[in-house]
C-alpha cells in the first residue's frame, strides 16, 4: 500500500487553495505571419512568382511554423530559396545555407504514387519573439491557375498583411475571383497591366460541428488566365462550355481499348436488350475486374490515363476508370459524358460565374430514355448510387460546346435512414444483455462496406468495437451481412452488455433506456460559423426490454415530442404486462441556416440529446 | 517477453530439415494447391497468403573489394479484395555517400486463376515501377501488380546490390498475412564474421550450414575460398496481428537480425567489431560523436554558462540550472540518436539537435560543474527492447544523461521541455540502459521510480433543477508532463475538452496553477452547472460527474501482448455533496475495497449531517501487465467504471 487513498484528495484540495491559482489570461497567438506579398509574372507560357514570408514567432509552441515546406514538380520549378532569422531587436542571427534544404517526396496519403516533391527547412532561434524570413521563385510554362493565393498560411495564426501583386502585358486577359478581398486595384504602363491585392486574416477560425466548407470563410483570390495552354492543347476559361472543350480535347484518344478487351464488352452485353441493364453489367464488369490506384505523373492533373491503361493494368485513379467507362459504353453505342465534380462530405458550392477547374473527382453522367443515372467509377457501391460525397452539388457535364453545370440528385430521408431494432434482456446479475439488428443506409452504408470489403478481419473488429459500441455497452460479438449487389444497405448485427444501465437503488432499481447519440455542438455563445447540414439524418430505434417476472414495474417516461424547423423528434413508450417497448424517430432536416440561428438550432439538438439521457424504466423487487 | 534465439556464426548446430525447392527457378510454376486454395489451412480470416518468401545475401565481387547483393522471391495469392493491397510492393533502399544501393526488378507476374484453373498470365511493365524520394537517404522502388482479382497469385522477384556490410539485410518472416514458407539463405566469405539473432521463436524449421564445394572456388589478392551457406527457415508463419497499447512492433515480429561482428586483413589479423558490452563501452567513450563530443561541449559549456549560477550553490542547484539551460535553449529535432549529429557549437548556434546532441552536451556541461555524469545509452519505445545477450550497438537508438547529485542517480532527458529535470520523458521509459562508464559499466532499470499521482476534488454544493460544482484537478509527475504538454497555459483548450463532457463551465471561474518549474504539479479549478437528474421527484446525484472512465478501454477479449500503461499511476477522486434544504438521503452505494499485487481500489462513502464524502481511488502497480494478466486488467477497469458511476438518491423529507 502506497499512500492511505482517502486523505490525499482532501490535502491537495486545501494545499493548493492556498497557494492561489492565477487567472487565466487569454494567450496570443504561438505565431503571426506579418507580411506575405506575392508578385506574379504571368504571359503567354511563362510564369515566375515570387513569394516573401515574414514570419513572428511568439513561444515555443510556436516554432513549429518555421518548418517550411516548399512544393514543386516537374511543371513548377522553385528556386532562389533564401531564408534567415533575426532576434526581437531586428538583428539577424541566422541564415540558411544551402545544405539546409532537404528534398524529398511530398507525402500524399491517398496516392500510390506521386511526382510531387517537397523542399524543407527549418530555421530556429531560442529567444522569444522571433522572426522568420524567407522568400522563393517558382517558375512554371504550362498553367491553368495564375494564382490560387490566400493570406491564411495556417487557419490557427493571424495575418497582418498581405498582398499580391501580378503584372501581365496589356491585352493579357485574365479572369478573377476574390472571397472575402476587395476588388484589386488596376494600374498600367503601356505594354504593361498591374493588379492589387490587399488581404488579412484577423481573427483565426476553426471548422466546427455542422459548418459549411471552412475555405469559404477564408480571404482568397483566385486568378486564371482568359486563354491557356496545357498539355499542349489552347483552352480558355471564357466560359463553361469553352473550359469544358479543353477537357474534352485532352481526353481525344483516349478511348483506345483494347480489341480483346472490346470483345469482352459485346460478350457481356450484346444478349441484354434493355440500356440500364447492359450498363449494369458492365458496371460490375468494371467493380469486379478493376482497383483504385492514384499514380500521378508529370501531368496538370487533368488528363486521364488512357482506356488501354486501364484495360492492362485493372486499375487507375478517378479520371483513368471513369474514361475507360466511358470508353467501354461508347462501345455499344451508349454515350457517358465525363463529368468532373467537387467530392467531400461537405458541400462546398462551385462559384458558378467563375469557369475553372473547381473539382477534385471524376464521374460519369449518362441519361437514358426513362431514367438519369450518376456513375462513380470508383465505387465498390450499389449501382447507380452516388453517396453522401457527391450528392446534391453542381457538377460540370462534359460535351463539346455544350458542357454545363448540372445539380446531382439529393439524397432523401429513406436514402439515409438508420435503424435498429434492439432486444433487451435483463439478467439476474444486474447486467443487461442487448441483441442488435441494425440496417444502414446513406454514410453509414459507405462506410460499412469500406470496413467490409477493405480492412482485415482483426482491423475492422477493432474499428468495430471503437465506434459502434453505444454509451454504457461492450459488444461481445458481431457480424457484418454483405449487401445484396446493388442495394444501397447494410446490416450489422451485434450482441452487446452492460453492467451501466441497470443500477440498483435499495429496493429500486432503474433501467436506462438506451439512448441516441448525438454529434458534439459547439456552445452557441462560442460559434463562429453558420450551420450546414449537408444531408439529411433519419434514425429510427425500436427497442423491446423483456422485464423478469421478479420486478414490478413502477413507471416508465412519459413519451416525447419535438417539432421544429430544423427536425422532429418523438419517442413512444408502450407496456405491454412484463414488456416495455421504445419506438423513437430522429429527422434532421438537411439546410442551411445563418448564424444568428445557431441557438435555435442548438437548443433543438440538446434538447434531444437532454431528453435522451433522461429516460428511465423505474423497477421495484416483487 | 518474446524468447529470442542466438546462434553464433562459428556455431555448428545440428542440421535441420532442409527445403530442397529452388524458388528462384521455380519461379512460375504454379502447384495445384496454390491454384485450387482458397482460404489459409492455419488462418480462416486471412485477405491473402504468402506462398513463399525467399530471401539470399551474397558476397559478389567489385574492382574494389565486395559488395553484397540481396535477391528475393515473392509469392502471394491473393483471397478477397481486401487483399489486394498485398499486390502493391514498396521496396525501400538506400543512398548516400559511398553507399548507393540499386534495386532491380527482375521479374514479376500476375498469374488470374478463375475456379482453380490458370486463365491468364500478365508480366509487370517496367514502366510501371516508379522511384520515390522517401527522405534524405532513402528511396523506394515502387511498383503495382497489374490485372489483380481475388484468387490471382503474384509472384515478383528483385535484386537490392549493397555496399553496405555493417549490418546484412535483415529477415522478417513474418508478415501481415499468414506466411506458407519463408526462408533466408546468406552466403558468407571468410572476410567478415557476423552474428545473429532470431525473435519471436525458440527454434526454426529450417537451419543448415555447408560449405560451397561445388560453386567455383573463388579468390581475393591471393586467398582462396569457398562460400559458406547458411540456411534459416521457417513454415505456417501465423499473421502478426497489431493490438491496442502494444509499445512496439519491432518487439514481437519474428525476424532474424544480422550483426557484423569481425573481419580479417587478408594477413590474418581479425578486427573484432563487437564482442562484449565492455568494449562498446570504451568504443563509444572514443567516438567522435559521443565520448569526443562530451568533452568538447565541456569547453562548450565553460564559455555559456553563467559562473554566478554556479558558484556557491548546491550540488542540486547547479544540477537544475544546467538542465533548465539545455532545455530552454536547444531544441529537439525529434530524431533519436546515440551519436550527435552535429557539434556543441554548432549546437548552439543552431538550438536545434537530436536527442544524443542535447542529453550529451548536459552530461559534458555537468561533468564541466562538477557533477559526476555519463551517457547512458537507451532503446526508446518504438524501438524495442535490449536483449543482453546480443552486444550490438545497434540494440540503442538514443542516450540519455545519468549524474550522481548529492550522492543520489538521476537520469535526464532533455528532450521534452516539460518535463521534470529529474525524470526521462516517456518514449525512454523502456526497461534497461546501459550506462557508459569504463570503469563501473551496468545496466540500469529506466522505469519510472515514482508513482504518478492525478487527483481530483469536487464539491457539489448547490442542488435543485440545477446542480453547480468545483472541481480541482491536480496532476504530479508524468501526469502533470501530459497536461502541460497538452494545455500548457491554453485556456480554450481546457474549456473545449470540459464542454466535451458535457459541461456548463462558467468561463470566468476557470483558473490553474501552471508555471514554468518543471518540478511543479499542474492543477487547474473550475465551476460547472449540469441539469439535475431527477427521476419521480427523486434526485440521482452522481459524486463524480463525469470524471472517471465511463468506458472500458479495453475492448479485446483476449490478447497476446502486454498491456502497456507506461508508469504505475494512482488516480484519486474525493466528492463533497452538500444536501439540499428538504431532502434526505434514500440511498448511498456501499464501500468497496480490492488489494492485490497488481492494483488497489478504494471506494468509500461518509454520511454527515448535511453532507455526504465520497472517495474512490486506485492505482496499477505495475507499467507492463502480461497478456496473462490481460484479463485482470480489463475487469479492474470494469470495476472502476462501475464504481465511478455509482449515484446517492435523494428525496424529500
Amino acid at each position: 500500500m502506497l499512500y492511505k487513498f482517502s486523505i490525499i484528495p482532501k490535502y491537495l484540495f486545501t494545499i493548493f487553495l492556498s497557494i492561489g491559482f492565477h487567472q487565466c489570461f487569454s494567450q496570443k497567438y504561438d505565431a503571426e505571419l506579418i507580411n506575405r506579398q506575392t508578385i506574379i509574372e504571368a504571359s503567354d507560357g511563362k510564369l515566375v512568382e515570387t513569394n516573401f514570408f515574414e514570419i513572428q514567432i511568439n513561444n515555443r509552441s510556436g516554432d513549429k511554423y518555421t518548418e517550411i515546406s516548399i512544393p514543386f514538380n516537374k511543371l513548377n520549378k522553385v528556386s532562389d530559396i533564401d531564408a534567415s532569422i533575426s532576434d526581437n531587436y531586428g538583428i539577424e542571427v541566422k541564415k540558411l545555407k544551402k545544405s539546409d534544404i532537404i528534398v524529398k517526396s511530398e507525402n500524399s496519403a491517398i496516392s500510390f504514387f506521386d511526382d510531387n516533391y517537397v523542399k524543407e527547412f527549418t530555421l530556429r532561434n531560442n529567444t522569444y519573439p522571433y522572426t522568420l524570413k524567407y522568400s522563393y521563385r517558382v517558375e512554371a510554362s504550362q498553367f491553368i491557375f495564375i494564382a490560387g493565393w490566400s493570406p491564411v498560411i495556417d487557419t490557427d495564426i493571424p495575418t497582418r498583411e498581405s498582398t499580391l501583386n501580378l503584372s501581365v502585358p496589356s491585352g493579357y486577359q485574365i479572369n478573377y475571383n476574390c472571397n472575402l478581398v476587395d476588388q484589386p486595384k488596376i494600374d498600367s504602363i503601356p505594354g504593361v497591366t498591374y493588379y492589387s491585392w490587399h488581404a488579412s486574416y484577423k481573427n483565426p477560425l476553426k471548422p466546427e460541428t455542422y459548418s459549411p466548407a471552412l475555405k469559404q470563410f477564408l480571404p482568397s483570390v483566385v486568378i486564371v488566365p482568359k486563354h491557356f495552354t496545357s498539355e499542349l492543347i489552347d483552352g480558355s476559361t471564357e466560359s463553361w462550355e469553352a473550359y469544358g472543350n479543353w477537357n474534352q480535347l485532352l481526353m481525344n484518344g483516349l478511348d483506345d481499348l483494347p480489341l480483346a478487351e472490346k470483345n469482352k464488352i459485346h460478350a457481356l452485353t450484346d444478349s441484354i436488350k434493355d440500356e440500364k441493364e447492359k450498363i449494369r453489367m458492365l458496371f460490375h464488369y468494371l467493380q469486379d475486374a478493376t482497383r483504385y490506384i492514384l499514380v500521378s505523373i508529370k501531368t496538370s492533373g487533368h488528363k486521364p490515363y488512357p482506356a488501354s491503361y486501364v484495360a492492362e493494368n485493372k486499375y487507375g485513379d478517378c479520371k483513368a476508370l471513369a474514361n475507360y467507362f466511358k470508353s467501354c459504353l461508347s462501345k455499344i453505342n451508349i454515350k457517358a459524358y465525363y463529368t468532373t465534380i467537387n467530392a467531400d462530405d461537405v458541400i462546398d458550392p462551385i462559384i458558378k460565374s467563375f469557369p475553372s477547374p473547381q473539382f477534385n473527382h471524376a464521374i460519369l453522367f449518362i441519361p437514358l430514355k426513362q431514367d438519369t443515372l450518376w456513375v462513380d467509377c470508383t465505387s465498390n457501391l450499389a449501382f447507380g448510387y452516388l453517396g453522401t460525397f457527391t450528392q446534391n452539388r453542381l457538377a460540370l457535364v462534359m460535351d463539346f460546346n455544350s458542357s454545363s453545370l448540372i445539380k446531382t440528385p439529393a439524397l432523401s430521408f429513406e436514402e439515409l435512414l438508420e435503424s435498429r431494432n434492439i432486444k433487451v434482456k435483463l439478467n439476474i446479475n444486474k447486467t443487461i444483455q442487448a441483441d442488435f439488428m441494425n440496417t444502414y443506409h446513406g454514410d453509414k452504408y459507405e462506410l460499412f462496406s469500406y470496413v467490409l470489403t477493405e480492412l482485415s478481419e482483426s482491423e475492422r473488429a477493432q474499428y468495430i468495437r471503437k465506434k459502434i459500441a453505444e454509451t454504457g455497452l461492450q459488444m461481445d460479438s458481431y457480424s457484418i451481412v454483405a449487401p445484396e449487389r446493388d442495394k444501397p444497405e447494410i446490416n450489422l448485427k451485434y450482441t452487446a452488455s452492460s453492467d451501466q444501465l441497470l443500477k440498483e437503488y435499495g429496493d429500486e432499481s432503474l433501467l436506462q433506456i438506451i439512448p441516441l447519440d448525438f454529434k458534439f455542438l459547439e456552445e452557441p455563445k462560442k460559434r463562429k460559423l453558420p450551420v450546414q447540414v449537408n444531408y439529411p439524418v433519419y434514425l429510427i430505434d425500436t427497442i423491446e426490454y423483456a422485464i423478469p417476472d421478479y420486478y414490478r414495474i413502477n413507471s416508465v417516461p412519459k413519451n416525447a415530442t419535438i417539432n421544429s424547423k430544423y427536425g422532429e423528434y418523438q419517442v413512444d413508450f408502450m407496456v405491454k404486462d412484463q414488456s416495455v417497448s421504445a419506438i423513437k424517430k430522429v429527422k434532421i432536416n438537411s439546410g442551411s441556416y445563418p448564424l444568428v440561428e445557431y441557438q435555435n438550432f442548438y437548443n433543438f439538438i440538446l434538447s434531444m440529446d437532454e431528453s435522451e439521457n433522461s429516460f428511465y424504466i423505474s423497477l421495484t423487487n416483487k | 517477453m518474446k524468447s529470442l534465439l542466438v546462434l553464433l556464426i562459428l556455431f555448428l548446430g545440428s542440421v535441420l530439415q532442409v527445403n530442397a525447392q529452388d524458388y528462384f527457378k521455380d519461379f512460375g510454376k504454379l502447384s495445384p494447391e496454390q491454384l485450387k486454395m482458397t482460404s489459409s489451412s492455419f488462418d480462416l480470416t486471412a485477405d491473402a497468403v504468402v506462398l513463399f518468401d525467399v530471401g539470399k545475401s551474397r558476397f559478389v565481387r567489385t574492382e574494389y573489394g565486395f559488395d553484397v547483393l540481396f535477391e528475393r522471391v515473392t509469392g502471394i495469392k491473393i483471397l478477397n479484395e481486401a487483399g489486394k493491397k498485398y499486390a502493391e510492393v514498396s521496396i525501400p533502399f538506400y543512398q548516400e555517400g559511398t553507399i548507393q544501393e540499386k534495386v532491380e526488378v527482375t521479374k514479376a507476374v500476375t498469374y488470374t486463376i478463375v475456379d482453380g484453373t490458370l486463365k491468364n498470365t500478365i508480366l509487370l511493365n517496367p514502366k510501371t515501377c516508379y522511384e520515390e524520394k522517401t527522405s534524405e537517404n532513402w528511396k523506394a522502388l515502387k511498383f503495382a501488380m497489374p490485372d489483380v482479382q481475388p484468387g490471382s497469385i503474384i509472384e515478383y522477384k528483385y535484386t537490392v546490390l549493397s555496399q553496405y556490410h555493417f549490418n546484412l539485410r535483415d529477415w522478417e518472416f513474418q508478415w501481415d498475412i499468414p506466411v506458407l514458407y519463408s526462408g533466408y539463405e546468406v552466403r558468407m566469405i571468410p572476410f567478415y564474421e557476423y552474428t545473429w539473432a532470431v525473435q519471436g521463436r525458440t527454434s526454426l524449421d529450417e537451419y543448415t550450414k555447408h560449405e560451397d564445394k561445388l560453386g567455383l572456388e573463388q579468390e581475393f589478392f591471393g586467398a582462396k575460398f569457398n562460400d559458406v551457406v547458411y540456411k534459416f527457415g521457417l513454415k505456417n508463419i501465423p499473421a502478426f496481428v497489431d493490438e491496442e497499447y502494444t509499445p512496439s512492433r519491432e518487439d514481437d515480429i519474428i525476424k532474424i537480425d544480422f550483426q557484423l561482428s569481425a573481419f580479417y586483413h587478408l594477413n590474418g589479423a581479425k578486427i573484432k567489431i563487437m564482442t562484449t558490452w565492455p568494449e562498446l563501452v570504451n568504443d563509444y567513450l572514443k567516438n567522435e560523436d559521443i565520448g569526443r563530443y562530451i568533452k568538447k561541449s565541456k569547453n562548450n559549456a565553460d564559455k555559456v554558462l553563467d559562473p554566478d549560477s554556479l558558484a556557491g550553490r548546491t550540488q542540486f542547484q547547479v544540477f537544475n540550472y544546467i538542465v533548465n539551460y539545455a532545455k530552454d535553449n536547444f531544441k529537439w529535432n525529434h530524431e533519436n540518436s546515440q551519436f550527435a549529429n552535429k557539434s556543441p557549437a554548432d549546437l548552439q548556434k543552431d538550438k536545434i539537435g537530436n536527442s544524443a546532441a542535447l542529453n550529451l552536451w548536459v552530461v559534458g556541461a555537468l561533468q564541466q560543474a562538477g557533477i559526476e555524469s555519463y551517457p547512458l545509452a537507451i532503446s526508446t519505445r518504438k524501438h524495442g527492447k535490449i536483449h543482453t545477450d546480443y552486444p550490438f550497438s545497434s540494440a540503442f537508438n538514443s542516450v540519455v544523461a545519468y549524474a550522481v547529485v548529492d550522492g543520489k542517480p538521476i537520469l535526464v532527458d532533455a528532450t521534452d521541455p516539460y518535463c521534470p529535470n529529474t525524470r526521462l520523458s516517456i518514449q525512454c521509459m523502456n526497461d534497461k540502459g546501459l550506462l557508459i562508464d569504463k570503469d563501473n559499466m551496468k545496466w540500469i532499470s529506466l522505469q519510472s521510480p515514482s508513482v504518478s499521482t492525478l487527483s481530483t476534488s469536487i464539491k457539489i454544493d448547490s442542488i435543485g433543477k440545477d446542480q453547480h460544482a468545483t472541481v480541482i484537478e491536480t496532476a504530479l509527475d508524468y501526469e502533470a508532463l501530459y497536461y502541460k504538454n497538452r494545455y500548457a497555459n491554453d485556456k480554450d483548450l481546457i474549456l473545449t475538452d470540459l464542454s466535451k463532457k458535457m459541461y456548463q463551465v462558467d468561463e470566468s471561474s476557470l483558473k490553474f496553477r501552471y508555471d514554468l518549474d518543471r518540478s511543479h504539479p499542474y492543477s487547474y479549478l473550475y465551476r460547472l452547472s449540469n441539469k439535475s437528474e431527477i427521476i419521480n421527484s427523486k434526485i440521482y446525484v452522481q459524486p463524480f460527474l463525469r470524471e472517471v472512465f465511463h468506458e472500458n478501454p479495453l475492448t479485446q477479449k483476449t490478447r497476446t501482448y502486454p498491456v502497456d500503461i507506461t508508469y504505475p499511476v494512482i488516480r484519486t477522486y474525493r466528492s463533497e455533496i452538500v444536501i439540499p434544504e428538504g431532502y434526505k438521503i434514500e440511498f448511498i452505494p456501499g464501500n468497496s475495497s480490492l488489494s492485490d499485487e497488481l492494483f488497489d481500489l478504494e471506494y468509500s462513502v461518509m454520511q454527515n449531517s448535511n453532507n455526504v464524502i465520497v472517495s474512490l481511488s486506485y492505482s496499477f502497480k505495475k507499467s507492463v501487465y502480461p497478456p496473462e494478466e490481460y484479463a485482470r486488467v480489463k475487469t479492474m477497469f470494469d470495476r472502476i467504471v462501475k464504481k465511478g458511476s455509482e449515484k446517492i438518491v435523494l428525496v424529500l423529507k
